[in-house]
């Protein structure tokens, strides 16, 4: 039980305001005016009538519902998820095919300008024969030597 | 059924998710669309007005911050919308308003139901602007006191204010029409 007070004056302003219906008055204010009204129909009793013949007429007013094709266009104009990554290989095919160009014009590139590999095993191999006190020409003629 | 928020909605929408969006649509074009339809009194600018706003909506979507309830947004959107068109309308010739429903009526007892609504939405149309607003968001959409005084962006004074004056111009216009 609400022990607002209210008076005459606002229970006539939510009326005139929000019509007939006490279910439609502020929460906060609602058991006040409801109690009021209870009490004192009289003092209410144009001011309802009045606004009950407009309520009427608003009651009737049909609600308005999104048509089909207005729903398709607003989900049509939403954002869209992005498309789902592909598996497998996503590159231009330009870039893999230039990769493999330059690995070709590399691998010929390095053998043009390479040492002839025995040249560095000779090379190798005197350092070590050097290192145990040998010298590559001392050891040639002892092969030449025993063949 | 699993309670689904509005934020979560918006979350999943932003990231495409069809079913966010449908729910989206489904739960306030409908209101918007009406709000709208009740300012302009044109169904095809309503449904653009609508359009124009849930294309708002879908671009604030990415950077949404719940600071407002999406609901009063998206309604807000579409009440400024509705007043931009009037404003325009307002500055061409008054030639091309609507006609207006035979005022040879009476409000309550000889017009046939579908008069009487056509009667009615029409006086709606032709209230002053926020006094339609005012009206069709509280009395035809049930918003609450608070949520239509937010999207009006006005005190709830100014919108009783407002909705007292409505219903007073409301019912005279109609009862203007039904004079003989």
């Amino acid at each position: 039980m609400s022990g607002q007070i209210i008076s005459d004056e606002r229970v006539l302003a939510l009326i005139e305001t929000y019509g007939a219906d006490p279910d439609m008055f502020p929460e906060a204010e609602r058991a006040a005016a409801r109690a009021r009204m209870q009490a004192h129909p009289e003092r209410f009793e144009a001011a309802l009538d009045a606004a009950r013949q407009i309520d009427a007429l608003l009651g009737n007013v049909p609600d308005i519902v999104t048509s089909d094709g207005l729903r398709s266009a607003l989900i049509a104009s939403a954002p869209k998820a992005p498309a789902p990554r592909r598996s497998g290989w996503k590159l231009p095919v330009w870039i893999p095919a230039g990769a493999l160009a330059s690995l070709v014009v590399g691998l010929f590139a390095g053998m043009s300008v390479a040492q002839p590999v025995t040249t560095q095993d000779d090379q190798a191999e005197a350092a070590v024969y050097a290192a145990l006190g040998f010298d590559m020409y001392t050891l040639d003629l002892e092969e030449e030597t025993l063949q | 059924m699993a309670f689904i928020s509005d934020l979560d909605r918006i979350t999943r929408a932003a990231a495409g998710d069809p079913a966010a969006v449908s729910s989206l649509v489904d739960r306030y074009s409908s209101g918007v669309l009406a709000l709208a339809t009740r300012m302009l009194g044109d169904a095809s600018e309503a449904e653009d007005v609508t359009q124009e706003t849930f294309l708002r909506a879908w671009k604030a979507l990415p950077g949404w911050e719940p600071r407002a309830k999406f609901s009063t947004w998206l309604h807000r959107v579409a009440l400024n919308l509705c007043y931009d068109r009037l404003r325009k309308r307002r500055e061409v010739t008054m030639e091309f308003l609507p006609e207006r429903v035979d005022p040879a009526m009476t409000p309550a007892e000889l017009l046939d139901q579908s008069q009487r609504v056509r009667a009615v939405e029409d006086a709606i149309s032709h209230l002053p602007e926020r006094q339609a607003a005012a009206l069709t968001l509280c009395a035809l959409q049930g918003h609450s006191q608070a949520e239509a005084a937010d999207i009006m962006d006005v005190s709830v004074e100014a919108l009783e204010s407002l909705l007292a004056r409505a219903r007073r111009t409301l019912r005279a216009s109609l009862l203007e029409r039904a004079a003989p």
